[in-house]
């Protein structure tokens, strides 16, 4: 065994999680067939909440991720919805944020063991996407409002679309010119938190529909592209540490297949916001699991005593409102989907 | 990569009647195609023009495929143009090779007056709807509806199986297919579970365990999962796929067709 992997133990395989983890891929592969990412955030905690180590869960989960998301993202080009450009350059750039989010993880296994890194990833998962998705929420419920289908590009984008600094790239799926310099730093951070919590979209989609100004639904099919890419080059370090688990891999796997095509049915029926008003919800519910589950983690590396009691509340808590996430998430989109179906069967 | 083999073509530009493009695949119109594009062409006033696309020129022996595609366009042609005739439609037909996208691209803006175009089913709309500076209609045979809401005459044809009929057929065969496929997959690696899982455990150069295994699983699994939503019947939004593709190209688009001039 090479490197970190030898502290990790698989776990073993009963019925309950063999059908929580399909069940979980399918709502998983839902949401980031809809949203361009985001099975990973529900399958990361998911994983962990069934005793999977936190660097087991990420690379599992990557694993599962880039074939997911390479289904998912021919699906969306069929569609007309993909910048292949924008996301193999994007995706590139990603690579290096994976590279340096690795590095970091595996420092943190090293000095302060599983639940130091389990913390780790819980704290990342809160702070962004508190801040992310609640920005979202709110471009969401003002879209929700005005009526109108998606939101004009930013000041932000336009200022920096305005600014012509060599190299500028043009993507004509994406309708969008701008120099590589704004693209590398949105690349580079999602790359990171791609590699710190295997879900890199929450900085992806929103940096690439906020900063890049590119409509919700080509970047939400963009980053499919992104996730592939990056997705590949991780695995492949993961793998290399020896820390995917394989079958969890396939189990998570087969139910995402069903899901990633039925998200990316889905798009095709749905008003754009509705993409970010999922996003925002999904992320925000998550948010606020992770941050229940702190306590375990805080209290094993005896920074705090909550007490067996208090934490294994929190825990179980933590557990219901991730499935509530799950079944919100899933439930938005399949009733606005199924909704906008039967409006076009009846027209 | 359009071949100059027209008929009946009026010489000036001005001369030209508005027609419909009809675009086939191959070397032969589907009825429900015919039929459709006949019926529109009648109750707007306007000609027909079929383009037989060879989509795949290169494929087997060439000279021999571009004979038996001749030959066959021109049988067909001739059917088409009969049935044309006999509702009092002007007919003509040409011949293309290549992406049918490109060759509708040639036609419309090659100097004849298109006023829309309308599809063979077995060619992608999308790409074709992206690129095309006039209105493109696929024809739906899926449920067994003509577009535009048109019911197909699915008993003309009796014993034949129609276009419906035959799609839904091969989206069962490939669910089944890939779905025995995928299962046997899953049940190879879970009874050898431990193996595999120790195998890419190692890590190393064994990296390429899992990256192999999880490639192959996508391709044969995801083929099952697409087959299987499409066998349910739950399939994109015609409408909001070609709506969108419509909307995002149009400010580029240039109008490339022939336009009326009038000497007073």
């Amino acid at each position: 065994m090479h490197g970190a992997g030898e502290m990790i133990t698989f776990i073993d395989l009963n019925l309950y999680s063999i059908v929580f983890l399909f069940l979980v891929g399918f709502i998983g592969g839902l949401v980031s067939g809809f949203i361009g990412s985001g099975g990973a955030f529900v399958l990361t905690p998911g994983m962990m909440s069934l005793g999977v180590p936190g660097p087991v869960a990420v690379a599992s989960n990557m694993c599962h991720k880039f074939p997911k998301a390479l289904v998912g993202s021919i699906k969306r080009y069929r569609y007309g919805q993909v910048d292949v450009k924008l996301g193999v350059i994007m995706g590139l750039f990603a690579e290096i944020g994976v590279q340096v989010g690795i590095m970091v993880q595996t420092k943190i296994l090293e000095k302060w063991g599983e639940a130091g890194s389990n913390l780790y990833v819980s704290v990342a998962f809160v702070a962004v996407l508190l801040t992310v998705g609640s920005f979202v929420m709110r471009d969401a419920l003002r879209l929700a409002r005005s009526g109108e289908s998606d939101g004009k590009p930013t000041n932000l984008c336009k200022r920096l679309q305005a600014i012509e600094l060599w190299p500028m790239l043009t993507f004509k799926r994406a309708g969008v010119r701008i120099s590589l310099w704004f693209l590398v730093p949105v690349a580079i951070a999602t790359g990171m938190l791609a590699a710190t919590i295997a879900v890199g979209g929450f900085i992806g989609v929103p940096g690439l529909m906020y900063v890049i100004g590119v409509t919700s639904i080509v970047a939400s099919a963009t980053e499919l592209v992104i996730a592939f890419v990056m997705g590949l080059g991780g695995t492949l370090i993961w793998a290399y540490y020896g820390m995917v688990d394989i079958r969890l891999t396939l189990i998570i796997l087969g139910g995402s297949l069903f899901g990633v095509q039925l998200g990316a049915i889905g798009t095709t029926y749905v008003k754009e916001y509705m993409i970010k008003m999922v996003m925002a919800v999904i992320m925000l519910i998550v948010a606020l699991s992770r941050f229940l589950a702190m306590p375990k983690y805080l209290d094993k590396l005896s920074l705090t005593s909550f007490g067996d009691a208090t934490v294994s509340v929190l825990s179980q808590t933590s557990f219901a409102v991730m499935v509530v996430a799950l079944l919100v998430g899933a439930g938005i989109i399949l009733a606005s989907m199924f909704k906008a179906r039967r409006l076009e069967n009846q027209a | 990569m359009l071949d100059a083999t027209r008929r009946d073509t009026p010489e000036t530009p001005t001369a030209r009647p508005h027609q419909v493009l009809v675009v086939v695949r191959g070397a032969s119109a589907g009825r429900a195609l015919g039929d459709y594009a006949l019926g529109v062409a009648e109750r707007l006033g306007l000609g027909v023009l079929a383009a037989y696309v060879d989509t795949l020129p290169r494929y087997g022996d060439r000279l021999s495929r571009r004979e038996r595609f001749a030959a066959g366009v021109a049988g067909d042609a001739a059917a088409f143009g009969e049935n044309a005739a006999a509702r009092g439609i002007g007919f003509e037909h040409v011949t293309a090779s290549g992406k049918a996208s490109e060759a509708v691209l040639a036609i419309v803006h090659g100097g004849r007056r298109i006023d829309f175009v309308v599809l063979d089913p077995a060619i992608g709309i999308e790409e074709v709807a992206r690129r095309s500076p006039v209105p493109v209609f696929g024809l739906r045979v899926a449920d067994g509806k003509g577009g535009r809401g048109r019911r197909m005459p699915q008993q003309r044809n009796p014993g034949r199986l129609t276009m419906s009929e035959r799609s839904r057929k091969r989206t069962l065969a490939r669910t089944v297919v890939f779905g025995a496929a995928a299962v046997a997959l899953y049940a190879a690696v879970f009874t050898h579970s431990d193996f595999i899982a120790d195998l890419s455990a190692k890590g190393g150069f064994y990296a390429v365990v899992p990256v192999v295994t999880v490639f192959l699983f996508s391709y044969v699994h995801g083929s099952f999962t697409g087959a299987f939503w499409s066998a349910l019947g739950i399939e994109a939004s015609k409408g909001a796929t070609a709506g969108k593709q419509a909307t995002a190209g149009a400010a580029k688009r240039k109008d490339g067709r022939a336009v009326a001039q009038v000497n007073a």
